[in-house]
């Protein structure tokens, strides 16, 4: 017996020395070593205040913008081939289309575009009015895929963003199919945000049809900065994915600028590019606007070039975006909350009191109606309590508010094995059982209730957690480790705090 | 030993089922009739979708006064509601689904023009349409599955007649707290999901423990009244079923007074949920378990109950 109760007594000790020990980093705060196996409890945005935005990847738009790409290719391709089309255009159902003008191209046609596309799929034939039409579709595997990369290189580009902008802990996260959850604590200026991180940053370079190219076949009208309609040519000569590097800076007329560097191969183009159309024009199109159509002077072998025409917090922006690569689809914004720093800290001051009245009412009553078993069963409770903080570091949980309501909460929860186990002792005691008896018998036959009552509220709290967003997640998280931990304190050190008196000699603790 | 319930009372809880059936029903039915009656009102923006600012005022303030000074700046859609637990704070909400900026800077100037530079806004939050629409979805999955979930696991360890019972007394204890909470003027939020759950996992805690002693109760006799034992088992664990409902109760209603937004909201439905958590325990499942056991012929003798009525 003795030997047994010196086991739990190490194992007690051991688990309330981890979970102090893991509370070092969150109690000591700035001063303490960056080394430890924990770090401080995080708190949630309702708490710390900050951004929290919820964008939804329009991954569709990723394979539209496939084949949009691959319908620039075509139309060169049936230009040299020299069939006539009449209509082309990927339309809005994700499809590509091309209206001929006459039947009897249709199987050269055909053949074309499959040989120089063969990801592409001949979805139907029809007729648009008396030109017969090509139908073309991705297949829906591939449309996956392409949706898939898009979302993950979404995610990356946004990273890559965010961290620029050195912001503490961001956190990134995919949620569901298609949604990015960003959270930036601290942050307040959400407008900067959203600008840098939803900017699609698509940049292309396009050249501007001459006098001797014409303006009809295998050009598109853009806008450009101003609003006036430009005619550029269909294909692009290259596009942001040639940028490696980009700065600002502020030329010898005190405009700011975008510098642009590029990367080998992309100079190497530029430089073929620049040789072959000396005097022609070279549109820089930023997510569909004409930012700038200079003209070619010379080839530019150097792999520089530059955007003009912003003021200096568009410049940085750009610079951001540009440095971190397109996004492959538009974002939409789902959900954007944001929380000022103020709000949560009151919030604490005030979930701490209620903690701390209802803690206190409950160990009066606990201590007032069983007496010295009141106090084991407020000691317990008090350790319940480090416990779950400890857990909640150990496991690197989030602290929202709602997670300290559930703190509180089981507190008020944990007390009812305590109570049962109680009721039962007395009933035994009742009935005739010598206390010994009556201790083990109620500690015995209680568990089973105990353990039942615990495992059904766990079965609440991981539905909540699975199935709900935000801080209210904090609450599931505070809930299910303190069944776990009530389950420790209440049998367990109850327990052997009843065994330990017992061994004492004393007649055993009041109840 | 000091007892709150005498430990030798023998209240006949089972005599009054019939009575408290009709309290239940009539309980059920206002609840339900406050959720279908209050529609989409009932929603907070979580659910609902749309745009809300907590706000801070400086000065003398109500919601009808912050309401008919956005309403005469043009923004005649809005909802206005004093945010409970906090002083000053209102919260004002909008239905539109334009850019959170430009309504934010709608809001500020607005508020501005109306009443001078005394307000700031704390907190902002955007929800799109779909994700209102998809999180009321998955609320109502989360209850689903944890009501199933609880009840499989009833019938694993008890009976098939527990676990109906269960599941109707959760029903009831759910419809019941939602029907009081938004009576109260409370929003349904993700606290309310919370507050859902918390009592689905909770108030099923007075059944496992009241049919825990009925099992064993059964086993020690071989003839017995099931109506006899059920009544003997919740008088046995009465004084346990108020206690502990009573200091969940306290940290409950602590957090309910002292508590702003979200931790006022799902304090409020814990407190009611509690409530109808222990008496459901008494006065569903026992009564459906009963009924259960006869309607299967197990039971034919009279109950005391039942004798003692006949006699009066």
């Amino acid at each position: 017996m003795g030997k047994d109760i010196f086991q739990r007594v190490l194992i007690v000790t051991v688990v309330t020395l981890a979970a102090i020990l893991s509370l070092l980093p969150t109690i000591l705060r700035d001063n303490f070593t960056q080394n430890w196996f924990t770090k401080p409890i995080s708190l949630g945005l309702d708490i710390s205040g900050g951004v929290h935005l919820v964008y939804k990847v329009k991954a569709e738009e990723a394979v539209k913008s496939r084949l949009q790409s691959s319908l620039a290719l075509i139309r060169s391709e049936l230009r040299t081939k020299r069939i006539a089309v009449v209509r082309s255009a990927v339309s809005p159902d994700t499809t590509l289309q091309i209206s001929l003008l006459t039947e009897a191209s249709l199987e050269a046609a055909k053949n074309t575009v499959i040989e120089k596309v063969p990801d592409l799929t001949l979805l139907r034939q029809e007729m648009d009015g008396p030109q017969p039409r090509l139908v073309f579709g991705i297949p829906p595997l591939l449309a996956k895929k392409i949706e898939h990369e898009a979302i993950e290189q979404a995610i990356e580009t946004l990273r890559s963003r965010v961290d620029q902008f050195g912001v503490a802990e961001p956190l990134i996260q995919k949620s569901g199919e298609d949604r990015i959850i960003l959270q930036m604590p601290g942050v307040s200026d959400i407008a900067a945000v959203k600008k840098v991180v939803g900017n699609v940053a698509k940049l292309e370079f396009r050249l501007v049809p001459s006098a001797t190219t014409g303006t009809g076949i295998g050009t598109v009208s853009l806008r450009s900065k101003n609003g006036e309609p430009m005619i550029v040519e269909d294909q692009t000569v290259m596009t942001g994915d040639a940028v490696s590097d980009a700065r600002v800076d502020i030329d010898q007329n005190g405009q700011v600028r975008v510098l642009l560097k590029l990367s080998p191969p992309g100079t190497q183009t530029f430089a073929r590019v620049t040789a072959e159309n000396i005097g022609r024009r070279l549109a820089i199109v930023l997510n569909g606007v004409v930012n700038s159509a200079p003209t070619i002077n010379s080839a530019i072998t150097g792999g520089d070039a530059e955007i003009t025409g912003f003021n200096m917090d568009e410049a940085r922006e750009l610079k951001v975006v540009l440095k971190s690569g397109a996004l492959p689809a538009p974002l939409e914004i789902m959900e954007e909350r944001t929380v000022g720093p103020t709000l949560g800290l009151e919030s604490v001051k005030k979930g701490v009191l209620a903690m701390a009245i209802g803690f206190t009412a409950i160990a009066l009553f606990m201590v007032i109606y069983y007496v010295k078993s009141g106090m084991v069963a407020v000691v317990t409770l008090a350790l319940n309590a480090v416990l779950m903080i400890g857990c909640l570091s150990l496991f690197g949980a989030t602290l929202t508010l709602p997670g300290l309501a559930g703190l509180a909460l089981t507190i008020g929860m944990a007390v009812d094995s305590n109570v049962i186990i109680f009721e039962r002792i007395r009933d035994e005691i009742r009935s005739g059982a010598s206390r010994d008896l009556a201790v083990h018998t109620g500690f015995e036959k209680a568990f089973s209730a105990i353990f039942d009552a615990n495992v059904t509220t766990l079965l609440a709290g991981s539905l909540l957690y699975y199935f709900g967003t935000g801080a209210v997640r904090g609450f599931a998280v505070t809930l299910s480790i303190g069944i776990v931990t009530t389950l420790f304190c209440a049998v367990y050190v109850a327990r052997l705090c009843f065994d330990y008196f017992e061994l004492k000699g004393e007649k055993g603790l009041s109840i | 030993m000091k007892e709150l319930i005498s430990s030798s009372a023998k209240i006949n809880f089972m005599g009054k089922r019939y009575l408290c059936a009709v309290i239940s029903i009539i309980c059920v039915v206002w609840s339900i009739w406050v959720f279908i009656s209050k529609g989409d009102t009932k929603y907070g923006t979580d659910f609902l979708g749309g745009h809300e600012f907590l706000i801070e005022f400086q000065g003398d303030f109500n919601s009808e006064k912050i309401r008919a000074g956005l309403a005469a700046q043009g923004l005649p859609e809005v909802r206005v509601q004093a945010f409970q637990g906090m002083k000053n704070e209102y919260s004002v909400r909008l239905g539109e689904s334009t850019d959170p900026q430009i309504v934010r800077t709608r809001i500020e100037s607005a508020l501005k023009a109306a009443f001078g530079d005394v307000s700031k806004i704390e907190k902002t939050d955007f929800v799109g349409p779909t994700v209102g629409k998809e999180l009321q979805r998955s609320a109502i999955l989360a209850i689903g599955l944890g009501l199933v979930g609880i009840m499989l696991y009833i019938i694993f360890r008890f009976e098939f007649a527990i676990g109906l019972g269960s599941i109707i007394a959760l029903f009831h204890d759910v419809i019941i707290a939602t029907g009081v909470y938004l009576a109260s003027g409370h929003l349904i939020g993700m606290a309310t999901l919370a507050g859902a759950l918390t009592i689905i996992g909770y108030s099923v805690n007075d059944t496992v423990v009241v049919f825990d002693r009925v099992r064993e109760e059964r086993k020690k006799r071989k003839n017995y009244n099931i109506s006899d034992v059920v009544n003997e088992a919740i008088n046995f664990t009465l004084s346990r079923t108020i206690i502990t409902h009573m200091l969940t109760l306290f940290s409950a209603l602590a957090l309910y007074l002292v508590g702003a937004g979200d931790i006022k909201d799902l304090s409020l439905y814990l407190v009611v949920g509690i409530v109808c958590g222990s008496y459901s325990t008494i006065f569903i499942v026992a009564p459906v378990v009963i009924t259960w056991e006869r309607f299967k012929g197990r039971d034919r003798v009279t109950t005391i109950g039942e004798a003692q009525a006949k006699r009066a």
